[in-house]
């Protein structure tokens, strides 16, 4: 009898040994969210934990968060934590040539992308705006950042890829060896799959959301960041409005491309490459990706035609291979 | 054998197959749902992107499919018995059938992809 229960309850053991994944979707930073952990309930809920508390912190909307503290009163004495957020946002500001720029914020107020009213703004306030728009001109004591009459940060940019690496680095922390993060469309895969097989990412059409554009396969730990106008956009008066404003002009870019995928090891540089080479067009992205050599590119132009640097495995569409 | 044993033996097969059908039937999160209407493969609908589909047949029955947040349902019916929508969202395991309307939904096993970048 001894022998009969003991096979019972191995069998009940196996029958329960199911690979775990605990999962979470959940709305922060104005988008949906979902942490697929290969892990216990509680490293999810540690991840979803750790998103809140970088809302609360960066966050144009939140009262007081440290940036809208910063933006209110022009100068504040930031957390190590959000002063070396800014310092890295403010350095990729100077690689991209001020093609993704965080002291866009008094501009991106203008039209509302953040509050979620939308507007189109009076050329004139635009143009009264612009100058401040300068990630030059922050200056620095320590953590303390101060910013220049009439400047305001907005991490827009930045926020869901730095807040990718920072849950990367939290689970890893916590021994999670496998898990898949998709932050409003930014994906950060985490170790190696439990089959051992590459992740596969689609991307999203521009065109058609319900639809996709290919296939990446990613071996172990990337992020897989995509911007697009199609992302977040109204309409008035016929004519169509997208929220990646450029810096330069203050208006939504028209760089002929309708999206762009970067593939690279840290979200925030992913993140903040996504916005500037949508803003840059191919040209420059392509000068800068040879310059660089530390991520891979997916561009789709505004006529379909689909670009992949060498080097990054896409499947499922007709794209040209650039080297 | 004793019969002891037998009960034994038998108990056991039960068990096995219990545990064994638990496993078989469970919610496998796969990635893509094949929707079949009258044998004929009318769609294929990837679980990561949200969507929703309206299908119809012939005879004017028809059943609201819904895609989102990974998980399938079938939301509305003009079935009689609306056991389809009972169902309730499912993001793999055993198909879900709407036998009036000859319609099935089955998860395909093999995953398109992980997630969607965008």
């Amino acid at each position: 009898m001894k022998r009969c229960a003991c096979i019972l309850v191995l069998i009940f053991l196996l029958a329960a040994c199911a690979p775990q994944t605990a999962e979470q979707t959940f709305f922060a930073m104005d988008t949906v969210m979902s942490v697929s952990v290969w892990g216990s309930d509680a490293d999810a809920a540690a991840a979803v934990a750790e998103i809140r508390s970088l809302e609360a912190a960066l966050s144009v909307t939140r009262p007081d968060s440290e940036i809208a503290a910063l933006n209110r009163d022009g100068t504040a004495a930031l957390t190590p934590e959000t002063a070396d957020l800014l310092r890295r946002a403010l350095a990729l500001g100077a690689l991209t040539h001020g093609a993704m720029d965080v002291t866009i914020g008094s501009v991106t107020a203008l039209w509302g992308f953040s509050t979620g009213d939308y507007r189109l703004p009076d050329a004139s306030d635009i143009a009264a705006a612009l100058p401040q728009v300068d990630y030059r001109a922050v200056q620095w004591d320590g953590d303390r950042a101060t910013l220049p009459e009439g400047c305001a940060v907005t991490l827009g940019a930045v926020a869901k890829g730095y807040a990718a690496d920072r849950l990367a680095s939290l689970l890893a922390d916590r021994g999670v060896a496998c898990a898949l993060l998709s932050l409003g469309g930014n994906i950060q895969t985490i170790g190696v799959k439990l089959d051992g097989r590459d992740w596969r990412i689609a991307i999203r059409s521009p065109f058609d959301e319900s639809e996709t554009l290919g296939v990446l396969s990613i071996t172990g730990g990337a992020a897989v960041v995509t911007s697009g106008g199609y992302q977040r956009r109204f309409e008035e008066n016929g004519q169509v409005y997208h929220h990646i404003l450029d810096p330069d002009t203050g208006y939504p870019a028209d760089s002929g491309l309708s999206s762009v995928t970067i593939v690279a090891e840290s979200g925030l540089y992913a993140d903040a490459l996504s916005t500037a080479v949508y803003v840059m067009g191919a040209e420059a992205a392509l000068r800068l990706w040879r310059q660089q050599g530390d991520f891979g590119m997916v561009l789709v132009s505004d006529d379909g035609t689909v670009q992949v640097t060498e080097g990054l495995r896409l499947s499922g569409v007709n794209a040209e291979v650039i080297s | 054998m004793s019969t002891r044993r037998w009960i034994a033996v038998f108990a056991l097969a039960a068990l096995v197959l219990a545990a064994l059908s638990l496993w078989l039937l469970r919610d496998t999160g796969a990635a893509a749902a094949e929707v079949w209407l009258d044998g004929e493969r009318i769609a294929v609908l990837p679980l990561a992107i949200d969507d929703e589909l309206l299908v119809q047949t012939a005879d004017g029955g028809w059943n609201r499919v819904v895609v989102s947040g990974g998980r399938l349902a079938v939301t509305e019916a003009n079935c009689p018995d609306r056991v389809c929508v009972a169902r309730g969202a499912v993001s793999g395991g055993a198909p879900v059938v709407c036998l009036p309307h000859r319609l099935v939904i089955q998860f395909t096993g093999e995953a398109a992809f992980d997630g969607v970048a965008g």
